[in-house]
């Protein structure tokens, strides 16, 4: 053998002895990946779609009562990566498979939030040993907010902001809820840059400062949240929201759509529904109480008074939510009819029931009101036209 | 002149024992019987009760919904009316509040029968209700219930004088704006009012 022959042959393993024996662990790691009882195979969501991978699932620090759920490392086969803020599906001990129905499988964000028991999101990279692993953390809430009249989602983490106050504090004239807690969830427009509406995700970087979150399997008592910090550059990929106790607002929030500031005011909602056509037959009905103050049909056809409440319900067979709304009848202003329309104050007690009571302003004498109602898929609508009176 | 302890005779349910105790009771009536008083506050009307299919078997979903709403009537039913200055614990159905208490501040230099009298009246108003539908911020409509019923009037006896008139925030959540009256009155003065006690009666 020649010499540059031999170089030659001693250059492809690498060029110095460093190169050679990592050379050599990458390919011994490579080829008995799947021998080890760690090995699963997981499902990643990349910008090109969701794609199976091969993964080392490994034990990273204890979980303990004492502190939060804690990361697990994820190692790829040597040379792949992800970048921080990746979704990654991986099989628990129920089973070595994905518990991802077929269809699920071809967009696992049609998966129920309440089966998502398998998700996870790659939240930090530790280069320090010689084979590069991901820290993972399990995904355990679907967080949800309004933007413009659509409801947007992000699968992410709650974590303790070990807030070792009273939960409550006092002013001088008031008490106020005081918890903190804090979420992280993927930088999705970081990690899939204009993928994301192809991919089913939206685009968190619009949360900010004082938005609110529902976070809570408690739909009798529900707790809400404010934002009050922001950190998205530590690391990149994921935002880390700081998150303060704030008072449920039963006017605005809807417990059962776990959705802050679902109500613009009472019984207007606060998202695009557009009415799809079929119109059903008249179903209001004029309500009045009878003496033992239970709501009973009206035999007539009643006025609004200045400062009495009215009472109106459907008779929709609907069960989606209804949206009732008023419009001022006749030739007025934008702002008259804002005016106008927010004189009359709207209370919605169940799905089907609301209330209206004008208030005492003189100037509501005369107008006329078409009330409407519809439900949110748009099917079905129905209206009655409406008069106050003094 | 010692009090003579062993023969105490009261009669705790007169209102006029006390001056302070008999105005506040006048300033309650006053704010009570005021039509747009409670409108202005956001008073909630109660909710009318669901009206069962069988009255004589409801199901125990309409006596759930029954519960619920007999709730909801007895929270809203929490006063928003108060004759003290106090601090608000936390609830959701009821955030606005008029408050009011008196003081005797002073006295006459020149003659100590007469006394001044402030009467503190505090709209407190939570900020989610700070709106109101006639486009007033809603302390300055109960502001001007408040004066339009007071001020300048013989309401209290004197005439009602409004000296104060200033707003503040009282922690993140809450507005308040805060009137001060002022009226001359008797300085406890025997055979009026306020006057039960004869050890009252000013003496060198």
């Amino acid at each position: 053998m020649r010499l540059d022959t031999y170089k030659e042959y001693l250059l492809k393993h690498g060029n110095n002895l460093a190169e050679v024996k990592r050379n050599q662990s990458d390919y011994t790691i490579d080829y008995t990946f799947t021998r080890d009882p760690n090995y699963k195979r997981v499902y990643i969501l990349t910008k090109d779609g969701w794609k199976y991978e091969d993964v080392k699932y490994q034990f990273h620090s204890a979980s303990s009562i004492l502190k939060d759920a804690v990361d697990y490392y994820v190692q790829f086969r040597p040379g792949i990566h992800y970048p921080i803020g990746s979704y990654i599906i991986i099989p628990d001990d129920t089973t070595h498979d994905l518990n991802l129905s077929e269809d699920e499988l071809k967009n696992p964000f049609t998966q129920p939030v309440e089966d998502r028991k398998q998700w996870w999101i790659i939240v930090g990279r530790n280069d320090a040993s010689a084979y590069v692993r991901y820290m993972v953390l399990k995904c355990n809430w679907n967080f949800r907010w309004i933007l413009n009249g659509k409801i947007l989602e992000v699968f992410g983490c709650i974590r303790n902001a070990n807030s070792y106050t009273s939960g409550a504090w006092t002013a001088d004239y008031s008490t106020t809820l005081d918890n903190l807690s804090g979420c992280w969830i993927p930088d999705t427009y970081h990690v899939y840059s204009d993928q994301l509406s192809t991919l089913g995700l939206c685009d968190t970087r619009t949360i900010h400062y004082d938005q609110r979150f529902m976070i809570t399997n408690n739909i009798i008592n529900p707790k809400c949240y404010r934002v009050t910090k922001v950190v998205d550059m530590v690391p990149q990929g994921i935002i880390k929201l700081s998150i303060k106790q704030d008072d449920f607002d039963s006017k605005r929030d809807c417990p059962e759509l776990l959705l802050c500031n679902y109500y613009e005011e009472e019984g207007k909602v606060n998202v695009d529904i557009e009415p799809s056509g079929d119109v059903g037959s008249n179903s209001i009905k004029y309500m009045t109480t009878n003496e033992d103050f239970e709501l009973i049909e009206s035999s007539e056809e009643l006025l609004l008074r200045i400062g009495i409440t009215s009472y109106f319900e459907s008779s929709m067979d609907s069960t989606l939510p209804l949206e009732w709304k008023l419009d001022l009848i006749g030739d007025f202003s934008d702002e008259d009819i804002a005016y106008y329309c927010n004189l009359l104050k709207v209370t919605k007690f169940d799905n089907k029931t609301i209330s209206i009571k004008p208030s005492k302003a003189k100037s509501l004498i005369g107008k006329r009101f078409n009330l409407s109602v519809c439900d949110t898929s748009g099917n079905y609508y129905s209206s009655i036209e409406l008069e106050v009176g003094e | 002149m010692k009090r003579d302890i062993e023969n105490i005779k009261r009669d705790l349910e007169d209102k006029r024992n006390n001056d302070i105790i008999y105005k506040k009771a006048k300033l309650m009536e006053i704010f009570l019987k005021d039509p747009d008083i409670q409108e202005v506050l956001g008073k909630k009307d109660p909710r009318p009760l669901n009206k069962y299919v069988d009255p004589s078997n409801p199901t125990q979903e309409e006596l759930e919904t029954r519960k619920e709403i007999i709730e909801y009537n007895e929270k809203i039913k929490h006063e928003q009316i108060i004759p003290f200055l106090k601090l608000n614990g936390l609830q959701y159905e009821v955030l606005n509040f008029l408050m009011f208490d008196i003081n005797d501040s002073d006295v006459s230099y020149y003659n100590k029968t007469i006394k001044t009298q402030t009467i503190l009246v505090m709209c407190l108003i939570h900020e989610d209700e700070m709106d109101t539908q006639y486009g007033i911020v809603r302390t300055d409509l109960l502001s001007y219930i408040v004066r339009d019923l007071l001020c300048w009037t013989n309401a209290l006896g004197m005439q009602l004088k409004l000296t104060n008139d200033f707003t503040d925030i009282i922690d993140v959540k809450y507005y308040c704006r805060t009137m001060k009256f002022v009226v001359q009155a008797p300085n406890t003065v025997r055979g009026h009012m306020g006057m039960n006690n004869k050890y009252d009666d000013f003496s060198w």
